[in-house]
């Protein structure tokens, strides 16, 4: 285990976590009309910022690039591992400039449907809108908890050490 | 989630819960160095309150959105079970398993490199220094792990400084980032675009995970150098020769990789260290009057070790590739590009050194006098100028790079068995101790004047 392994492994929780709450979130609003977890949707719509600033500046032609403003490129990778897994089954295909374009507009219709609903904007967000930002985060979620589940039980991450002392109790 | 796993899910998490606030409340039983660990304690038990908060109101949302409910029950145990290794740090922090002497004076340096947070330190079975933060400001615990094993390894815990330095080094290698993406993105689409493709890399063909990968490279690779920096500017030479030493017992010129979590090779890390020790905050000029003082007092062989085994470690790494020459393709590049920014990070870590007061180069000139000390079989905890009831504390650093240069004249001696090693490991730590209790007594007795 090292230092970079416990940040890792805390971020991957935190984001796992803060996906799924969203995602029940948007399921939720069609009922209740009000996001009530502010706190895992507005982390959603950052997540998704630093995405697309990720995306704009990986999908610009070079010459025209943007720098990247983002502080990681975790979020662009991690949505778009979710997002090509979905239409090219194999990760280590080839990706067009033309297929991270489109990942960028579909990023940044989360975003609006996100943003919709945390600030209660009229027209409200279609029923497929809805759906398919649910779905997103959703799959998001299950993602990045898969890789932070095997972070955590790894033995190396101390796990198996404590699970031995509290058996004991 | 079917209704029924559901409730089993949130049962095992409340059982988790239950079970962890047991824990946790029999661990405030025990006793720790400092005040950290009964905080985080408070800490996690409050983590643990709202845990409870959430799993009854994702019981109450589940007849709306049930799979919603089963996903945030799973991310909700998630988190509570990443909390068990809490149990482990602070079972580990107690002042039987950790180096105690050693921890005011960790508590103090860690005031001035990182104000506003605190300092717990752990054990950990691994032979491995690391330190874990939050970058969520509202939790300003910072937990330094040591090897268990090695707890009266005084000399090896100089390595502390450098964990210390991690929170800092992130605004600085965040932001540097930022300006090197540009120029890591053209070389990896280059790379993409060449018949042979990326060699090093699991085949990723991605550009952004191409990118990523060259990413995390430079930045662990900048961060670990950096951190090396930061113990260079307080400890100086006996930052140096403690690195090379942990180092000596590994490969040095491991290819950063996914693997290794992209660590820098070792003779890179040893190279930038010394080039800090002897360029920046007046290394050179005062290793170079460290050398006379030593001689003057009367400590010849301590001042021709000092010079020799400085120079020995500039051999490791002197006409020798490094990865900007000898890497595979995207390591090559990105080792160049970590070149280009050597300097500002550099600066970076000088301008935070400006403001330690206790760093070597500012304190090199008690060494002398606390040589004497060791000399006599005694801890080097004070400088005598004359008044022993005036004496004044040996600063943390000028006693960790004197117990060094006594350490490197009895290797020089053929005096320096595992027997003697472990006597001036305890020496210095209870230098370490007795000089920050007259330090704070110092403190207090002003104030009550």
């Amino acid at each position: 285990m090292t230092t970079r392994d416990l940040q890792k492994t805390e971020e991957l929780i935190s984001t796992a976590d803060f996906c799924a709450r969203t995602a029940s979130q948007i399921r939720m609003w069609p009922a209740r009309k009000a996001i009530a977890d502010t706190q895992a949707v507005s982390k959603s719509v950052r997540f998704l910022e630093d995405a697309l600033s990720g995306g704009k500046f990986v999908a610009a032609s070079y010459g025209d690039g943007i720098a990247g403003a983002t502080a990681s490129l975790d979020p662009l990778t991690w949505a778009a591992d979710l997002k090509f897994k979905t239409t090219q089954p194999a990760t280590n295909t080839r990706v067009t400039e033309a297929e991270y374009k489109e990942l960028v507009e579909f990023l940044d219709k989360m975003r609006g449907t996100l943003c919709a609903l945390q600030n209660d904007q009229e027209p409200n967000p279609s029923e497929n809108d809805l759906v398919s930002a649910a779905e997103f985060f959703s799959n998001l979620g299950q993602i990045i908890g898969a890789k932070a589940d095997s972070a955590i039980r790894r033995p190396e991450s101390g796990s198996a050490l404590i699970f031995e002392q509290s058996s004991t109790s | 989630m079917t209704p029924t796993q559901l409730k089993r899910v949130l049962l095992h998490a409340s059982f988790e819960l239950d079970r962890l606030n047991a824990a946790l409340n029999h661990l405030r039983a025990y006793d720790f160095p400092s005040r950290v660990a009964d905080e985080l304690i408070d800490d996690i038990i409050e983590l643990n309150r709202e845990a409870t908060t959430s799993l009854e109101q994702i019981a109450a949302d589940a007849e709306l959105d049930s799979v919603g409910a089963g996903e945030r029950a799973v991310a909700e145990y998630r988190k509570i079970m990443s909390r068990r290794r809490h149990l482990q740090v602070l079972e580990n922090a107690k002042s039987d398993d950790v180096p105690w002497s050693l921890v005011p004076s960790i508590e103090t340096l860690a005031a001035s490199i990182l104000p506003d947070r605190k300092v717990l330190i752990t054990t950990t079975p691994d032979m491995n220094y690391m330190v874990s933060w939050s970058s969520d400001d509202s939790d300003p615990i910072v937990t330094i792990y040591l090897p268990k094993l090695h707890r009266a390894n005084a000399f090896l815990h100089v390595l502390i400084a450098h964990e210390l330095f991690h929170p800092r080094v992130e605004e600085f290698v965040t932001e540097a980032a930022k300006l090197v993406l540009p120029k890591l993105k053209k070389k990896c689409k280059e790379l993409l675009e060449s018949a042979e493709g990326p060699t090093d890399l699991f085949s990723q063909q991605r550009l952004d995970t191409l990118l990523s990968y060259a990413e995390n490279q430079w930045k662990q690779g900048i961060r670990e150098c950096m951190c090396d920096m930061g113990a260079i500017a307080l400890f100086g030479p006996a930052a140096l020769w403690t690195l090379s030493g942990f180092a000596s017992t590994q490969n040095l010129d491991a290819i950063p990789n996914h693997e290794n979590q992209f660590y820098p090779p070792w003779r890179l890390r040893i190279k930038r260290a010394y080039e800090y020790l002897v360029e920046c905050d007046n290394g050179k000029p005062t290793i170079d009057e460290l050398t006379k003082n030593l001689v003057d007092g009367n400590f010849e062989i301590h001042a021709n070790e000092l010079i020799r085994n400085l120079e020995a470690e500039e051999v490791v790494f002197k006409d020798q590739p490094t990865p900007a020459t000898s890497g595979d393709g995207l390591t090559q590049i990105v080792y160049a590009e970590m070149e280009e920014a050597i300097e500002s990070s550099r600066e970076f870590i000088r301008d935070i050194a400006s403001n330690l007061e206790d760093r070597w180069s500012k304190t090199a000139s008690q060494i002398p006098s606390l040589l004497g000390r060791l000399a006599l079989g005694v801890p080097p905890t004070e400088v005598f100028s004359g008044d022993a009831r005036n004496a004044e504390p040996g600063s943390t650093s000028a006693i960790i790079v004197t117990c060094w240069i006594e350490r490197i004249a009895l290797e020089k001696s053929g005096k320096l068995d595992l027997r003697s090693y472990r006597k001036l490991c305890r020496l210095m730590l209870k230098a370490l101790e007795d000089s920050e209790l007259k330090r704070e007594f110092s403190t207090w007795a002003n104030e009550v004047k």
